[in-house]
């Protein structure tokens, strides 16, 4: 019986490894710098962490089905710099579309998710109907995405923004950012979508065995169309919001976030062979790495230092999904 | 005559799919990484072996951390 209970202490610390060590390292950092358990640093955590799991969100469905996205990082940018021109100041100087008229800030966050949509939906066709590898696919969009980039904005960084603008990204109620609710919501409809909808089931089936679901009837050319369309949709939210928070940027707006929300998928346990993956363990996984990120700040690691860090956790996370395996057999 | 035979024929082609069927369901085919894993395994990487690299790892962790303090 104690040896049963020593055994689950044992796998329970295994299994949740990642999570353990980031535990003993903030608790750490906690302890030798106040500062880092104030309630300002756990909101600007929430505020850094809401982008970055709307992003992993969106990518979470393309490699549940095997694929991955390698343009959410410029499409997070594309969608933040396309909301920046159309939500400059209208008197403001330097203005890079000066005719362009006075929207309301909802209809600007339709165009955007229209447009940053379309090529979501152009990755589905490309990948589903075609069959191009999604690596390939989406590598060859990420470039597509960064030249329109270019050429719209000619590389000038985008300021002076609008207030009801920085009101909708920036307000709080309370202590509590927006930012944070919209992660909520965000995470609550996939969480639906997931667990409670045919679309979310296909999904998994598609990635457990491609083949056994068109066989059993699951349309899986659209069921992708339809996972890189969202995904791209929340790529337009995220550069949205992302925009809004950095009150301007440039070209680089979302560079990198691909991979980070790729690693942070990882690590919150979806699985890139496919068939596997939770909304909350895509939140756990990005809430591990903005926490870490934080905590090695609050310690004064040095920037070139903390990526190095951040790869030997992300090996330290597929190190711990071996030993599971091993241990199961 | 004729008829027979093709019934003969046709049980025992169902005998055959059937028994592909039950040998494919014993065998649930493998996801790369479970290959790649079960190839780990056969080269004696037990979890004593993955103990050790996780606790290498973890010190390369804290030496990093360390060495980027200074």
């Amino acid at each position: 019986m104690e040896k049963t209970k020593k055994v689950d202490i044992k796998n329970l610390l295994i299994n949740n490894g990642i999570i353990v060590l980031l535990a003993v390292l903030v608790v750490y950092v906690s302890i030798t710098v106040p500062a880092f358990r104030s309630g300002r640093n756990i909101m600007n955590l929430a505020i850094n962490a809401a982008p970055r799991v709307i992003i992993a969100l969106g990518v979470s469905g393309c490699l549940i089905t095997k694929g991955t996205d390698l343009s959410a990082g410029r499409a997070v940018g594309l969608a933040g710099c396309l909301a920046g021109l159309m939500l400059q100041k209208p008197d403001a100087a330097g203005k890079l579309w000066p005719n362009f008229p006075v929207l309301h800030i909802g209809l600007v966050l339709l165009i955007v998710i229209a447009i940053c949509a379309l090529f979501g939906f152009i990755n589905g066709i490309v990948i589903s109907y075609l069959q191009v590898p999604a690596f390939i696919g989406t590598l060859g969009m990420q470039l597509i995405v960064y030249g329109i980039m270019l050429v719209i904005t000619g590389a000038v960084p985008i300021g002076n923004l609008r207030q009801d603008f920085i009101t909708v990204t920036q307000g709080t109620v309370g202590p509590i950012s927006y930012q944070f609710f919209y992660l909520i919501i965000a995470a609550a409809i996939f969480w639906f979508i997931y667990n409670y909808t045919r679309h979310g089931k296909y999904m998994y089936a598609i990635g457990g065995n491609e083949t056994a679901a068109e066989v059993s009837g699951v349309n899986t050319k659209k069921t992708k169309i339809i996972i890189y369309t969202s995904a791209a949709v929340m790529y337009a939210i995220a550069g949205f919001l992302l925009m809004g928070k950095s009150g301007g940027g440039g070209v680089n707006l979302g560079q990198g976030y691909e991979l980070e929300a790729i690693a942070a998928c990882t690590i919150g346990g979806v699985s890139v062979n496919g068939g596997i993956g939770k909304v909350s363990g895509v939140i756990i996984g990005v809430a591990v790495f903005e926490l870490l990120k934080s905590a090695l700040q609050f310690l004064g690691v040095d920037s070139n230092y903390q990526y190095i860090a951040q790869g030997i956790v992300i090996v330290v996370a597929i190190a711990l999904d071996i030993r599971k395996y091993i241990a199961k057999k | 005559m004729k008829k027979e035979q093709n019934k003969k024929e046709l049980t025992e082609e169902l005998a055959e799919n059937t028994a592909e069927e039950s040998s494919a369901e014993e065998k649930p085919k493998k996801t790369p990484r479970e290959e790649a894993y079960d190839w780990l395994i056969e080269h004696h990487v037990t979890t004593k072996v993955m103990d050790i690299v996780l606790a290498v790892l973890i010190i390369l962790l804290l030496i990093v951390v360390i060495m980027g303090m200074r």
